[in-house]
C-alpha cells in the first residue's frame, strides 16, 4: 500500500516497521512529529523525556534492556544530549538505537543553525541523511540493523525541508526485532579510564566496520552520465536535481562516515565537483583533505543563513535571477494569542517600566519569546533554554552595587523542567537577588502543546500527578513564592513590585492555561466610539483581535477574535473599552 | 500538463495546510508523484503561511522555483502580493477578499495597503478574486473558506469532479463532509 507521509511520519513508520520498542523524545521545531507519529503505534512505549540528554539516556536504558529504542530531537536538543553522546559511541549499544536529529537551515524557527555532522564526527557517531519520506522510511529501519551490526548509536540527520514535506510512501509491514537479553558488561559500560582506553582503540574499529558498510550499500548512487559532477545528500539532493540539467549524480545516503574510495571513484572522473548540502561544507571539506587533485566548490560559496533550495542554486551558480515585483508588502510575524496569559506578565512588566523602574529582563524560548517583539517589546535577551535563568543570576550579581536596575528572568513551564531547575538553584545557593516569573501555561504551547512534568499530561495521553512546584522551590531554597493568575494583571503588578523590593532570589508563578488549550473565557469586549479618542494607546498590547480603523480614527475589537481577558480595558487611557 | 506547481498562502489559522493536503491527495488519487512543502511552528501564530504542493511524473524538489507556479491561491490580499513573485507570468492568481490586519497594522504603525489588488493587476497579473468568507459565513461555517478557494481551484484542473468528492470525504472526519461538499460544489460555481 502506498500512502502520502510526512517526513517525520516517515521516519516513525520505518522505526515501527523495525520493530522498534521503546521511544523518548523532547518536542523540538521541525523534529516534533516524529514523536507524535509514533504514539500513533500501540506497540512500543512512548514518553516525552523532561529533556533531550534524558530522553537518550532511557533509550540507552532501553537499548541494554535488549531492546530496540529512538529519540528524536531538534538540532539545539543534541546539545543537551551531547554529553551522552560523546561517551555513547565508546560504550556501543545492545539493541539498536537510532538518534534522529532535525537540523534548520535558515532558521525557520530556531535560534541558531548547527550542523549536527559536525558531532557526529567528533562522536564519530553514525549520520545516515534520507533526501525524500520514501528513503526517510527505508533508512530509518535500516539504521537499526547497522546499530547492532556496528555497536555505535545512529542518527538519522533531517532538515526542516525534508521533515516538514510529503511524499509517497510505500508501507510495509512491521517484523518484531528478535529481543536481545539484558546486557551486563562493565568493560563495555562503565568507563572507568582503564575501560575508556579499549574502548577508544575499538571505536576506530567500529567505524571501519561502518565504512566497509558504507562502501558498498546501494543507498550510495551515481547516477546521469552528464559532464558536470554533483555530489550531493539529503532534500539538498533533490534541489541539485533540478537546478543541475545535465549532470552526473553522486548521491550519499551515509555522511558519517563518508564512502572514501566510492567519492574518489566518482571524483576523479572531473576537473571540478560542486557539493550540494546545507547548512554547512561538511562534505566538501572532508573532499578537499582527501587531495584528490580536482576542484570542489561547496556550500561555502552560497550566502549563510539561507536555506538550499533549486532557486538558490541557480542564483549563485548560475546567476539566474528570479522575478522581483516592487509591491507595498507588510512583515507579518507571528504574534501571541489574542488573551494569551504571557501578554499580561510582560504587559505589567512594562506598567512597571514605565513608572521609571529599570528592569533588566531575561527571557527564554516558548511562545513567550514573542513579548520580544514590539510593541510589546519587553524583554532583553533570549539565548536558549534556561539560560534565563543563569545569565539573570550573572547580571544580578554583577550589577549588585550598580542599584536601581533589577533583573527579572522569565520562562515557561516546559523549559523550567527542561534546564531550569539548575538554574534556581543557582539563584538560591548564590544568592542572586533575582526575580524569576515561571509562565505556567499548564502546556508546551510553541511546539504544538505537548504535556510536561509540570503538566502532568503524558504522551499517550493519561495524567499523573504534576510536579509540586512551589514545594520543589522551596526544596531547592527559594524562600518568597506566589502563585498568581495573570488575568488579574493588576495584583500580578503589586506582586511583582513587592517582589522587587527584596532584593532576593525569589519566584512569581504565573498560572493560566494557553488558550489553545483552555477556553475558558467567553466575554468580549468592545470600543465604545464616542469615548475613543483615536490615541492608540491601547494598541501596544499587541492584540491580534484590535486593529485600526483608518477611516473611523477609532479603534476596533474584532469580536470573533477577542478572547475577553480585559488587558486592554486596562491600556485605555479614556475609558472607552468595556464588556459587551 | 506535465508539471503543475501550486502555492497556498495566507495566514496562521485559515486552513491553508487543509487546503494543501487535500490537493496533495487529489493528485495521488489521479496518479501524479506528490510533493508538499508545509511552515510548522512560529509561523502558526498568526503569522504568515505557506504550503507549496508538486504534482509531475516524477516530482524532485518539495520546493518550488519562483516564476514557475502555475497556481498560487491566497486566502488573504496581502499575502498575494507577498508571494507573487513565485506565479508564472501567465499563472493563475486565485484571491479570497479578506484583509487581515498584520502586526505593524494592529500596532497602528503601518496602515494595511487597501488598494493591494488594483496594484498586483497594474503588474500585468490576472486573477480571480472572491468574497470567500462571505459566501462561507453564508453557508453556516466560516471556516469553510479553504474549501471553497479548492471549490473555485478545481474549475481550472482536469479532474474529476468524483475525485475531488471522494478526496474530501477520505480526507476530512465525516462530520464536516456534508459542509465541505456544500463549499466545494459554492466554490467550484463562482463565477
Ligand atoms: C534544547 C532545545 N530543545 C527544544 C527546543 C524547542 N522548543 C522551543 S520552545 C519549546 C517549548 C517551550 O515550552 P514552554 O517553556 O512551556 O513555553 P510555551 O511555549 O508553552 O509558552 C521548545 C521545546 C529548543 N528551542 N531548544
Ligand atoms: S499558543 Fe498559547 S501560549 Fe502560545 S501564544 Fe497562543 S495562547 Fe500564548
Ligand atoms: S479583551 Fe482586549 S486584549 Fe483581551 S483578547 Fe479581547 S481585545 Fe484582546
Amino acid at each position: 500500500m502506498k500512502k502520502i507521509m510526512l517526513g517525520n511520519e516517515a521516519i516513525a513508520r520505518g522505526a515501527w516497521e523495525a520493530g522498534v520498542n521503546f521511544a523518548s523524545a523532547y518536542p523540538g521545531t521541525p523534529s516534533t512529529e516524529v514523536m507524535e507519529n509514533l504514539k500513533k503505534y500501540k506497540e512500543l512505549y512512548v514518553e516525552w523525556a523532561p529533556n533531550e540528554k534524558v530522553s537518550l539516556e532511557a533509550c540507552l536504558g532501553a537499548s541494554l534492556s535488549g531492546n530496540r529504542s529512538i529519540c528524536s530531537m531538534k538540532h539545539v536538543g543534541l546539545n543537551v544530549a551531547a554529553d551522552v553522546l560523546q561517551t555513547l559511541t565508546y560504550t556501543g549499544v545492545n539493541a539498536g538505537l537510532v538518534i534522529v536529529v532535525a537540523d534548520d537551515p535558515g532558521m525557520h524557527s530556531s535560534q541558531n543553525e548547527q550542523d549536527t555532522r559536525y558531532f557526529a564526527k567528533m562522536s564519530r557517531a553514525i549520520v545516515l541523511e534520507p533526501s525524500d519520506s520514501q528513503e526517510a522510511k527505508e533508512l530509518t529501519k535500516w539504521a537499526f540493523e547497522v546499530s547492532e551490526e556496528t555497536d555505535l548509536p545512529v542518527i538519522i540527520r533531517s532538515t526542516t525541508r525534508l521533515s516538514h514535506s510529503s511524499s509517497i510512501v510505500e508501507l510495509q509491514d512491521r517484523v518484531e526485532a528478535p529481543k536481545k537479553s539484558l546486557e551486563k558488561n562493565p568493560e563495555k559500560y562503565i568507563v572507568l579510564p582503564a575501560n575508556a582506553r579499549k574502548l577508544r582503540v575499538n571505536l576506530d574499529n567500529k567505524v571501519k566496520k561502518a565504512l566497509s558498510l558504507f562502501e558498498s550499500t546501494s543507498f550510495n548512487k551515481i547516477e546521469g552520465d552528464g559532464a558536470t559532477g554533483v555530489i550531493a545528500c539529503g532534500v539538498a539532493y533533490e534541489h541539485a536535481r533540478e537546478a543541475f540539467k545535465y549532470a552526473s549524480f553522486l548521491k550519499l545516503s551515509t555522511t558519517y562516515p563518508l564512502p572514501k574510495s566510492l567519492i574518489s571513484e566518482f571524483v576523479v572522473r572531473f576537473d571540478r565537483v560542486y557539493v550540494i548540502e546545507e547548512p554547512d561544507p561538511f562534505i566538501a571539506d572532508e573532499i578537499r583533505a582527501m587531495n584528490l587533485g580536482v576542484e570542489v566548490i561547496g556550500k561555502e560559496v552560497f550566502e549563510p543563513s539561507l536555506e538550499m533550495s533549486p532557486d538558490l542554486i541557480r542564483k549563485t551558480l548560475f546567476n539566474v535571477e528570479a522575478p522581483k515585483y516592487d509591491l507595498p508588502v507588510l512583515p507579518r510575524p507571528p504574534l501571541l494569542c489574542a488573551g494569551c496569559p504571557h501578554r499580561g506578565v510582560y504587559y505589567a512588566l512594562n506598567q512597571i517600566r514605565l513608572k521609571k523602574k529599570d528592569l533588566y529582563i531575561t527571557s527564554d524560548i516558548g511562545c513567550y519569546s514573542l513579548g520580544a517583539l514590539k510593541p510589546l517589546g519587553a524583554t532583553d535577551t533570549t539565548v536558549c533554554m534556561g539560560a534565563s535563568l543563569g545569565m539573570a543570576a550573572g547580571l544580578a550579581q554583577n550589577l549588585k552595587s550598580d542599584d536601581g536596575i533589577k533583573v527579572v528572568a522569565t520562562l515557561g513551564d516546559s523549559t523550567f523542567t527542561h534546564s531550569g531547575l539548575p538554574g534556581i538553584a543557582e539563584l538560591a545557593y548564590n544568592k542572586a537577588p533575582v526575580l524569576a516569573i515561571i509562565l505556567d501555561n499548564r502546556t508546551t504551547a510553541m511546539t504544538g502543546h505537548q504535556g510536561n512534568p509540570m503538566s502532568g499530561i503524558r504522551a499517550r495521553g493519561d495524567e499523573v500527578e504534576p510536579i509540586r512546584i512551589k514545594k520543589v522551590l522551596k526544596g531547592l531554597g527559594i524562600n518568597h513564592i506566589k502563585v498568581v493568575d495573570p488575568i488579574d494583571f493588576k495584583k500580578l503588578q503589586k506582586t511583582i513590585e513587592k517582589m522587587l523590593k527584596l532584593n532576593e532570589p525569589c519566584v512569581i508563578i504565573s498560572k493560566k492555561p494557553c488558550v489553545l488549550v483552555e477556553r475558558a473565557q467567553n466575554v468580549k469586549y468592545f470600543v465604545d466610539e464616542e469615548k475613543c479618542k483615536g490615541c492608540k494607546v491601547c494598541l501596544n498590547v499587541a492584540c491580534p483581535a484590535m486593529s485600526f480603523d483608518k477611516d473611523a480614527k477609532k479603534v476596533k475589537i474584532r469580536a470573533d477574535l477577542c478572547y475577553g481577558c480585559g488587558l486592554c480595558v486596562d491600556a485605555c487611557l479614556h475609558s472607552a473599552i468595556s464588556q459587551l | 500538463m506535465d508539471k503543475i506547481d501550486f502555492l497556498f498562502v495566507g495566514v496562521g489559522g485559515q486552513g491553508v495546510l487543509t487546503a494543501s493536503r487535500l490537493i496533495s491527495h487529489v493528485g495521488f488519487k489521479s496518479g501524479y508523484d506528490v510533493k508538499l512543502t508545509e511552515v510548522h511552528g512560529m509561523a502558526q501564530r498568526g503569522g504568515s503561511v505557506e504550503s507549496a504542493v508538486r504534482l509531475a511524473k516524477k516530482v524532485h524538489s518539495p520546493l518550488l522555483s519562483k516564476g514557475d507556479v502555475d497556481f498560487l491561491v491566497s486566502f488573504e490580499c496581502l499575502e498575494a502580493a507577498r508571494y507573487l513573485e513565485y506565479l508564472k507570468p501567465d499563472g493563475k492568481l486565485l484571491v479570497s477578499d479578506e484583509m487581515l490586519s498584520p502586526l505593524p497594522v494592529i500596532s497602528g504603525k503601518a496602515e494595511y495597503p487597501a488598494d493591494i489588488m488594483d496594484k498586483i493587476r497594474e503588474i500585468g497579473f490576472d486573477f480571480e478574486l472572491i468574497n470567500a468568507s462571505k459566501l462561507a459565513k453564508d453557508l453556516g461555517n466560516p471556516k469553510t473558506i479553504n474549501i471553497i478557494m479548492m471549490g473555485l481551484l478545481s474549475k481550472y484542473l482536469d479532474i474529476s469532479q468524483e475525485v475531488w468528492i471522494e478526496s474530501i470525504k477520505e480526507f476530512l472526519p465525516e462530520k464536516l463532509h456534508e459542509i465541505n461538499i456544500k463549499a466545494f460544489m459554492l466554490g467550484r460555481q463562482v463565477s
